[in-house]
Parts: structure tokens; sequence; C-alpha cells
């Protein structure tokens, strides 16, 4: 009996073991899909089964002839809404636009995912002279219906990171002295300048909204963005950069379609010339400006007529007037502009202008050219060397019987934004 | 006599065949397929369905406070596991094992009950009788059973032979705050009388919703039992028994947390809504399945030999409305559509999203609940420019009759031998179909798909649901949608031998049987033409089944019990078709589903301490099932039938009862189960509408080592018995936790998966199981009974159920079918759950004499 009880113990133990030991916890991972068989046509052929005319046409596929399986990556994305209704696939021959009637199709066809695409039984045209795959119908190309898309597209593996195959840095007048490979495709453009730069969104409201990016080697190509991307209120960026996306065409016009503000670039704006100091006269004593008198002083007016700095001499007089120390390290360079008046005559022997690099130690005049009694502007260049943390100027006034008006004091540098 | 009562049966049972067999006007169309996305096909995996089963058991427990009447695989008898966990475990929806129902055997007198569609035993065909359905004999689990062979999760047989009953009148009144509010009960039988008579009748009644625990729900059953036993001569009796037991609620829906959460309510019932000042449902579910059985037992005088024949009847009706709508807004206030999250997912924020918002928040309940007003007034403005209705209410109906006949003997060989075998024959009839049960002010009913309308504008025809009748314009008690039979035959031959010696006794025995099948279609329908109308293919399927058991008996207080079962079963008819509703065209490589499983106990008997230690493993093999929704990728309702499902189910049970005093007894009792699909499964789609498949979409589900949902995993009590002078008081401490969410397979695919990174968040969002968390609960009885001027006896009873009105223990979590393949965004079509109700408490008195 005990052998037999020895016999039982072993037996549920050994169950137990085994139980264990083929118990494997790990969470089952449904592998990518992956496609099951080979293209057997490039993209570059594919295209040539279509010849585009004048007007928009289409060539049918047939189911009965022999299978066009063609494969590619895709290059568009309607994550940010722009690329609506279609994804572009394209090889290292061609690219090809396939119309699918959904609004989301980026989590299905993702960008940088190889495509498998079955093409009996579609359509292949041209939208303007454009190639699309879809369907024909009502005279045009249509998208094939988002619940049959599965029966011509398979996806195949993981994503992988999509690069334009080609930088241009000029185009040519007419879409069609490009070479019909690169349309339907991932392009650089470089040195790339938007002519609305600044000024405009990227689409209107409404419809979607065409602007022109001039070539820096020449040329123009048209950015198309449609209304309903996200990215549609943003403001087109000035100066010169990169854009990559989908080029297109629409009959001649050289067209690009952008996934998402990723794809435009390194844009800087072109350093312009900005206000960086002006006096706000009632106050200008409190607020930096000061003055040696000797005689007659420096006075504000500050009224609808003038609003500036005047002095007025009935005698001997030799009076200084000090703006605050202005930081003029960071700019690239820099302007004095002021507006005067001297309304009983002067000359730049009793009326000087001066200006100090290191905060009123040193003083260096810079002759004022023309006196009027009228209002005169004045413009002076501060030189390079001069543009330090602790820059001033100084009005000097040496004049009897004289008066002199000063307005409309202000440094303008050229600042990059 | 025997000529007598054979007429009398067979007069019963086919009056009420022909009751069953009634159609309604045959008068059908096209009609628009059920658009509810979730919804399965009957009998397939459908969380809800299951769920109200198992809580109708709950209902029914007895008056004793610790039930004679439980639900799915649990019976009590002598087992310190299973008797004292059945009823506390119940609250949680447990299965023992991790089974579905469909693997246990309920008979009565030996005949099985399991509807050969369903493959379940539907315990509402006898709701209410339970002074009659007191006392099975239950088998655990895999040990040999003398009147069936038995499947791995058990056996239960009712004697309902009329002198089982001992001559008594019994009354009892039950007052409950759970699915109904009153139950009466009363009961007579005269026991064996001179003549060799017997006779058992017993009457039910239960009804009220006043106190029901979930709003808008409401019960009306009635229930009738006869019984009578004729005692020829000491070798042969013949027994009638007949019963009938008519159950009409209004059911509870299912929803995702947004909603319980907008409401503070996890019981928000989305079925009711306000009509003429009452709350009306949506949803009512009408069974009414008499059973007659004819029950020969033949005992030789040598005392070898007992021999029990029964010829058995069931039909009847069983029927479930529901809202249908064509070319209008859904009209379920939880699609969707109407919540305040989708608005946000749609990109609005603002104004329409605070509307919804605010809907929800103040609980306006023209709005969160159904609006039947609205319904009636779009009916009544299109019906009175002569046009059909929109709205309406449907019925899904499955009437069915059945006739049979098992048979099974025990024999004593010898003194250390027994030999149990048996015969069971059959065939059913099951007609699938809707009626048109309301049309809600409008005046006419049209039966096309509008799913179908608009993807085929070439072909007219395709909408139509039947090319038979299309031109027809329906109304209330019409057939339209769907309208098919199966018919399914079923032998089984199964014998057992026993051995009994000192310290050992072991058994053997198996099981042959075939299954037969086929679908008749009486709709042509509009989108398969060529395979919807007719019978299809008769399917044959062998079928087999092997148990082995050995107990050592290391002396008379500590055994060793290993026990072993394997069987090959046909598929369900449920699951053969690809597109069972229109179709005759069967799933590809049908074959039998195979079951391995084993179980290792120790069991320690001494009279103060009774404990049985298992360890238990079960592997099942090429299972299938069909499901059906609304698939977003093809825009269409698609049949998803999944075979090649891998389970394996492995665990350990402990049961233990300590004797303290001779008042007191403590319960420490549990299992630890784990449960998992062991492999991929293969899935075949199919649309059954909208698009054109290019014939069927294989996939593979990758699913291995995802939990099998449908049980907590993990379930204990701790509890203590006080037992003094006719008092009886439990008290229960209940742990459940492992509670797994029952899968979307179409999300373990790689279409789903697509190029999605393993490691991203997404991935996981879309691709990981969700696991709820485990939750605590308490329950107390007490009952006491008198027996006054030593004749009557008077019995009392009280139960409370989750004591501590955990309102967080979910019951049944699935994900929905539906997926957002758009925005892979997995809360817009979320989880939806059903949570165990808080406290509630059974009241009950009863009388006999």
């Amino acid at each position: 009996m005990k052998i037999a009880h020895n016999i039982l113990t072993s037996m549920a133990l050994a169950v137990l073991c085994v139980l264990f030991a083929s118990c494997n916890w790990q969470q089952d991972v449904a592998p990518m899909p992956i496609y099951d068989g080979e293209a057997n046509t490039t993209i570059a052929e594919l295209l040539a089964m279509h010849t585009i005319g004048s007007l928009d046409s289409y060539d049918h596929l047939s189911e009965d002839s022999a299978d066009i399986i063609i494969s590619g990556i895709v290059t568009s994305s309607d994550e940010q809404g722009n690329c609506y209704k279609y994804i572009n696939i394209e090889d290292s021959t061609g690219g090809i636009q396939i119309k699918i009637n959904s609004s989301t199709l980026f989590n299905k066809y993702r960008l940088g995912q190889r495509v498998y695409v079955k093409c009996n039984g579609l359509d292949l045209g041209d939208y303007r002279r454009l190639p699309q795959m879809g369907i024909w119908a009502n005279g045009k190309m249509e998208s094939i219906p988002s619940n049959k898309a599965y029966q011509y597209i398979y996806c195949d593996g993981p994503c992988q990171t999509v690069e334009p195959f080609i930088t241009l840095t000029s185009v040519p007048a007419k879409a069609s002295e490009l070479p019909a490979e690169y349309f339907n495709r991932l392009v650089r453009l470089e040195g790339a300048t938007f002519e609305d730069g600044g000024h405009s969104t990227y689409s209107d409201a409404a419809a979607a909204t065409s602007h022109n990016i001039n070539m820096s080697g020449g040329g123009t190509v048209v950015l198309r963005t449609s209304n309903y991307a996200n990215f549609r209120a943003a403001m087109l960026p000035e100066g010169t950069g990169t854009v990559v996306g989908i080029l297109t065409r629409y009959n001649d016009d050289i067209q690009m379609v952008i996934r998402d503000l990723n794809d435009v670039q390194g844009f800087v704006a072109p350093p312009h010339f900005e206000s960086i100091f002006t006096v706000n006269y009632p106050n200008a004593f409190n607020e930096g400006w000061t003055q040696t008198a000797s005689g007659n002083e420096w006075n504000v007016l500050s009224n609808t007529s003038f609003n500036g700095f005047y002095i007025t001499a009935n005698g001997a007089t030799d009076s200084w007037l000090m703006s605050p120390a202005i930081n003029l390290s960071n700019v690239q360079s820099s302007v004095i502009s002021f507006t005067h008046r001297a309304p009983s005559g002067g000359d730049n022997t009793m009326m000087k202008l001066y200006y100090s690099a290191n905060g009123g130690t040193d003083w260096i005049e810079v002759p004022i050219s023309e006196f009027s009694t009228s209002e005169t502007d004045f413009t002076f260049n501060i030189p390079t060397d001069a543009q330090s943390s602790q820059f001033r100027f100084a009005y000097r006034f040496t004049g009897n019987s004289k008066s002199w008006y000063i307005s409309s004091i202000a440094i303008s540098a050229l600042v990059t934004k | 006599m025997k000529k007598i009562l054979f007429w009398i049966f067979l007069i019963i049972t086919f009056s009420f065949s022909a009751y069953c067999q009634d159609t309604g006007k045959k008068a059908g169309k096209a009609g628009k397929t059920e658009k509810n996305t979730t919804d399965t096909l009957r009998g397939g995996i459908n969380p809800t369905d299951n769920a109200t089963d198992v809580s109708e058991g709950q209902e029914d427990e007895s008056e004793n406070g610790s039930s004679n009447f439980v639900p799915g695989l649990l019976h009590s008898s002598q087992d310190v596991y299973t008797n004292n966990t059945s009823y506390t475990f119940s609250i949680a929806y447990f299965r023992a094992r991790g089974y579905d129902n469909k693997y246990q055997d309920v008979c009565m007198n030996g005949f099985a009950m399991n509807s050969r569609v369903t493959e379940r035993a539907t315990y509402s065909q006898w709701g209410g009788l339970n002074h009659i359905f007191r006392y099975p004999e239950n088998i655990q689990n895999i040990n040999p059973a003398s009147f069936v062979f038995g499947d791995i999760g058990g056996a239960t047989n009712y004697n309902l032979r009329a002198s089982n009953f001992r001559r008594q009148v019994r009354a009892t009144y039950s007052l409950s705050n759970r699915t109904y509010s009153n139950r009466f009960m009363l009961t007579g039988s005269t026991g064996v009388m001179k003549n060799g008579w017997s006779v058992v009748g017993s009457l039910s009644a239960r009804f009220g919703h006043a106190m029901s625990y979930v709003e808008g729900t409401t019960y009306n059953s009635f229930a009738g039992f006869f019984a009578a036993e004729k005692k020829f001569n000491d070798e042969h009796a013949l027994n009638l028994a007949a019963f009938a037991s008519y159950t009409s609620r209004g059911m509870q829906s299912n929803s995702v947390q947004e909603v319980y959460d907008l409401l503070g309510n996890n019981y928000y019932n989305a079925n009711w809504g306000w009509y003429q000042g009452k709350q009306r449902n949506a949803r009512v579910r009408s069974v009414c399945e008499p059973v007659v059985l004819l029950t020969h037992t033949y005992t030789p005088k040598n005392g070898k030999l007992q021999l029990n024949t029964t010829l058995a009847s069931t039909f009847g009706r069983n029927n479930t409305t529901s809202l249908n709508w064509y070319d209008v807004p859904d009209p379920r206030p939880d699609y969707y559509r109407n919540l305040p999250s989708y608005q946000i997912t749609n990109g609005d924020t603002s104004g329409y999203y605070q509307n919804i918002l605010d809907l929800w928040t103040s609980n306006d309940q023209s709005y969160t609940q159904v609006n039947w007003d609205n319904m009636y007034a779009v009916n009544q403005l299109a019906a009175s420019q002569g046009k059909r209705a929109q709205y309406m209410i449907e019925n899904r109906r499955y009437d069915h009759f059945q006739l049979g006949g098992s048979s099974n003997f025990t024999a004593n060989l010898s003194e250390h031998i027994k030999l149990f075998g048996g015969a069971d024959v059959r065939g059913m009839k099951q007609r699938n179909y809707k009626t048109i049960n309301d049309l809600l002010g409008g005046i006419y009913w049209l039966d096309v798909d509008k799913f179908s309308e608009g993807d085929f504008p070439d072909d007219y025809n395709i909408q139509y649901n039947d090319l038979l009748h299309k031109d027809d314009t329906l109304y209330e008690g019409d057939v339209f949608g769907y309208d098919y039979d199966y018919k399914i035959y079923t032998q089984r031959l199964w014998s057992t031998a026993l051995f009994t010696y000192n310290h050992l006794v072991f058994h053997f025995g198996g099981e042959i049987g075939g299954t037969e099948f086929c679908r008749v279609g009486h709709m042509q329908n509009g989108r398969f033409q060529d395979e919807s109308y007719g019978q299809s293919d008769w399917k044959s399927f062998l079928e087999g089944a092997g148990k082995v058991g050995i107990t050592y008996k290391i002396n008379g207080r500590n055994y060793l019990v290993l026990n072993g079962m394997a069987e090959s079963k046909a598929p369900s008819v449920l699951n053969a078709f690809v597109a069972p509703r229109i179709r005759n065209k069967y799933v590809d490589n049908l074959k039998n589903e195979t079951i391995y499983t084993a179980d290792l106990s120790y069991v320690l008997s001494y009279p103060a301490i009774k404990l049985r230690a298992t360890a238990f493993f079960t592997q099942i093999l090429d299972a299938t099932r069909l499901i059906s929704f609304y698939h977003d990728d093809y825009a269409s309702m698609v049949n998803y039938s999944i075979s090649g499902i891998d389970q394996r189910h492995f665990g350990f049970e402990l049961g233990t009862e300590i004797k303290l005093g001779s008042m007191f007894s403590l319960i420490l009792a549990g299992t630890w189960g784990d449960y998992r699909y062991s492999d991929r499964a293969e899935v075949t789609m199919n649309a059954e509408n909208g698009t054109d498949f290019e014939g069927d979409v294989d996939r593979i589900v990758y699913w291995k080592n995802y939990h099998v949902a449908g049980t907590p995993q993990v379930a204990a009590t701790a509890g203590l018995k006080f037992n003094y002078n006719y008092w009886w008081v439990n008290i229960n401490a209940n742990y459940f936790d492992k509670i797994y969410c029952d899968l979307n397979p179409e999300r373990r695919t790689s279409t789903a998966r697509g190029a999605l990174d393993e490691n991203s968040e997404l991935y996981h969002q879309v691709a990981d199981q969700e696991r709820l968390k485990g939750q605590f609960t308490m329950d107390v009885s007490v009952s006491k009974s008198w027996r006054v001027a030593h004749k009557y006896n008077i019995g009392f009873n009280a139960s409370v159920t989750n004591l501590l009105n955990n309102k967080n223990l979910v019951t049944t979590a699935w994900e929905q079918y539906r997926f957002d393949y758009s925005n892979y965004n997995v809360n817009k079509f979320a989880n939806k759950y059903y949570y165990a109700f808080g406290t509630t408490f059974y009241l009950g008195i009863n009388f006999s004499f």
C-alpha cells in the first residue's frame, strides 16, 4: 500500500510540474500584416498603361488580364487633414495617387508603410494630367469605396522612414518639362520662398488655397493646401527654407502638397530694421536723459503741434542734452534718426551731435549736415565699433539768441526675427 | 393502464406541439437586419444572455438561505467545497473551473434537459417550481454517474417520480428586492397510496417589481407541475410528469462606464422609458417551454438491476422583444453617438457637447431613457402621409419541439462490480424567426435591408430579406427579417463499470454517439438567393467520450482521488453555419471539439474536519463560436465564425469545514484558477449585408495566453455557521479576483494591429486585456423552523446578500465587437459592464403539514 501511496503522490507532483513547465505566459502579439506575394510591375510600368491626353481620361485595368501588382511606400498622411481621401505611394521608378473614400486613412496606411496593390479591377486615369488610380465614374476619377479598399491594397510589414527621393532648387516653368516620374512622389524643395510669407495663412477657411513658392534657382511651385487641414490657419513663413511634400501637377502648374508643418523647415525671416529706442518726452528727464547746462537749459515741450526737446538761448550758453545708456551690443547695425528745426537759423558750429561708446567718457562728434528753419530729418549710421552696451548720444547747443527744436528721436537696428 | 397513460402522453405532447408550431402570419419581405451591433446570435457567446441567465439563477435561491437551486455548474450535495461555495460565489457569476454551462448535463428522470441547439439546460423551464426541484442528485465534475454519462462540468438529475414525494402539503411565501417582489408556492403530494398511485401537484407565482433592484425591470412568472405514478407491482411503475413555467420579464441592459459615471449609477437600465406615465421596457423576454416526461421504472425482484426509461417531449416558445428602426437615428439612449464622449472625439467640445453633457448629468429622462413619445410621433407622422413605420418593436422568437427517449440501468454484477449504462435518442426542431410585435403607431413595415440598399444600386433584389414576399406590406404579428429551422438528431450509448474494493475504487466507461443536423430556410434572401431557401445538406458527427478514475483509500478518513476524462463533441449547430440567419452555407472544416481533463483530489473526512483539496487541468481543443456585429472597416454586419478555439483551464480548489464545538463550524473554501486561450484561433468572416465580400475573409486571432473571461478565476470565502435548536445562521466573507474582460477577437488580428509598434501606447490600448479589480462581499442568512402541535412545520428564513453594499463588483465585462478602424480610439466603443447588485434581501416563510 505504501508503494501505491508513493506512486500516486509522485503522479500528482509530476502532473503539477508538467503543468507549470508547459505554461509560457507571454501575451500573444499579432504580427504586422505581411503580403504573401510579390510585385510584378513597377509604378513607372503601371503609369505607362495610361496615356495622358488633353482631357481627363482613364484606362480600365481588367480583372481578366494578368495580375498587375505594384508595391510602394506610403508617403502621404491625412492625419492633419491635408491629403484628403487619397494615399500616395512610390517606388524607385515613380509614384501614384490612389483615391479611397475615407478621410481617416493614416491609421490604416501609415506614413512609411509598404503596401502592395492589386490593380486589376481599378481604373488608372488622370486629373488635370496628374496620374490617379481609383474608379472612373461620372466622367472623372472617383474614390474606391472605403469598404472595398481591402480588396486591392495590402499592408506589408513595419513602417520605415520616408525621405524625399530628390532635392530641387529650381523647377522649369511648366510641369510638362519635369520628368514624369517626379510627380506623386516625395520631393524636397530647397531655397524656397513663399511669395506670401508672413502675410497669408496656408489656406483660407472657405476653400483650398494656392500659394506660390519661388525657388532660389528659378521657377515657381504652387503649394496647395486644403481648408480642412488642421494647420490651415498657420502663417506662411517668411524668408527662405526647405519644403518637403508630394509633388503634383494641375495641368502645367507644378504643385506641392505637404503632410504637416514639419514639412516646412529652416525658414528664417530676413533681418529688418526695427525701432529699439524712442523717447517719452514729458518724462524724459526721469527716464535717463540728463543735461549739463551753462546758460539756458534744455526743455521738453509736448503738445499737439510739437513733441520733443528744445532750447532757446538769450545769452551765452553751452548746454549738453545726453541720452541714457542704450545697449547696442546685440545688433548688427543701427541708425540714429531725428527731426530738427532751427527757427532763428543755425549751423553745426553751435548745434552738434555726439555719441559715446563708453557711457559718456569719450564723446565723438557727428556733424549735422543740414539745418533749416523748418523741420529737417537727420539720420546717422552708428559705426559698428561704437555699438556697445554703454552707447549714448548727446546734443550740444552753444548758440546765442538762437533756438533748436529736436523731435522724433529714435534708434533703429537691424534685428533677426 | 399503460396504454391509457401512453395515449395521454401522446395527446398532451402533440397538442402542445401544435401550439409551438404556430408560426404567425407568414408574409415576409426583406427587412432590415438588426443593427444592434453588440448583439450576437443566440447561443453564441453573448455576455448579456449569459449574465441574465445566471442572474435568474440567483433570484431563485431557496427558502433555506443556502440554496438547493443554484445556477451554472455548481450544485451542492455532500461535497465540502461545492457545498460551501455555490451560493456565496453566485453573486460574482462564478463558474466552476471556468466552464461554460453547456458542459454540465442536467437531467430529469435521466433525460437530459440540455437543448440540442444551445447545449445548455434552461433553468427557466422550471423556474419557480422550487418545491419540486429541491433535491437533485449531483455528480461533481468528472465523477461517474448512474443516470447519464456526464460531461466535464458534472451532472445533475432531478427525480420527478411522484412516489419520490412524501405525503405533504407545503406553502411558501417569499419577499425580495431583487428581480421580483413576491413568490407564492403551493404543493401537495399524496405519497404512495394503497392503490399504488402517487400524485404530486405544484403551483407557483412570482410577480411584482415595486422593489426591483434595477429600475424599469418587470417580472411575471407562473408555473405548474403535475406528476402521477402508478406502481403496478414490485417490479413495474409508470410515471407521468408534466410541467411548465411561463416567465415574462423586462430586462436589464448593459452599458459603458461613461454612462454609469454620468448618472452615478452602475445599475442604469437603458431599456425603459416613460410612456403614458408608466415605465415601459423595450426588451421583454417571455419564455414558456413545457416539458412532458413519461417514465417507466423496472426493478426486478432479484435486486440486481434497475432500469429507468423515459420518453419525453419539450416544446414551446422563447421570445425576446427589441427595438428596431429604419432610416432614423438609433433610439437607444446609450448609443455611442448619444454620449458626450462621442461629441469630443467628433471634435465638438462646446455647444452640442455641453448640451448632451447637461442632459446626462441632470438625468433628463426624455434623453437618458427610451423616448417612446418621439418614436410614436415619428411613426404617426409617417402614417398620416401613408408611409411606412420607421420604429417598431420586433420579437425575436425561438420555437422548438423535441421528442426523445432515454433509458439507463444500474446492474449489480457482483459484490465488487457495478455496471451503469444507457441510451438516448432524440430529435429536435427549432424555428428561429422574427415577428413584428408593435408598430408603435405606424401603419406598416417593409422588410428591406438598409445596409444593402445603398451599396447595390444595380441589383434591386439585393435589399430584400425574402424575395418570395418582397412586395408585401407587413403588420403586427408578421414574420420578417429571417426565418429558418434547425433540425437536429442525436443518439448516445454509454456504459460505466465501477469496481469497489477495500482500499481501491476505480471506474472506467465510455460513450459513443452521433449528431446530425441541418438548416431549413423559409425565406429566399436577396443577397444569397441560391443558398438561403430550403434545406441545407445534413452534417453528421461521430462523438465519443471516455472516463477513468481511481480512488485510493489511505484509511477510512483519507482518500486520494484521480479522475480523467476525454471527449469529442460535435460542434453546436449554432456555430455550424457562416450566416445562419440567411444562408445554408456551412463553416469550412467543421469538426468536433475535443476535451481532455483530469483532476487529483485529497479528501479528508473526520467528524470534526472535512476537507477536499483538488488540482484540476482541462484542455479544450477546437471549440467554435459565432458572433455577429457591425464591422466599421467593411461598413457591414458581419458574421465572425471562430474555429480552433483552444482553452487551457487549470487550478486548485480547497474546501474545509471545521467544527468548533457543537454549535459552530468554520468554513474556509476557495479556488485559484488560470483559464486562458492556449493557442491562436482562426476566423472566417463574411458579410450578412451591406458590402459584398469577395468570398470569405480569413484571419488569425492572436490571443494565446489571454484570459478566458466569464468568471472570476479567484474566489474565496470564509464563513461561520451556527446551528442550535433549529436556528441556522450563516455569515460569509467572500473575495473575488482575476476578473477579466471578454475579448473582441478582431482587436487581436494582424489587420487591427497594422503597423503599430508593439511597444507603443496605442498598441497596448488596442491589444491589452482589461483586468477588473478584486472585490469583497459579505452575506448573512438566518433561518428557523418550528414544529407546532406535532403536526405543522413553520419555517422562516432571511438572507441578505452583499451586506456591505459593494457596488463595484463587475460580474460581466466585455469589449464591444465594433472597433474604430478610423482613429483606433478604443473608447469610442468602450467596454461594457454588468455589476453585481448591492445589498439585497430575500425573506420567506413556509408552512407544511
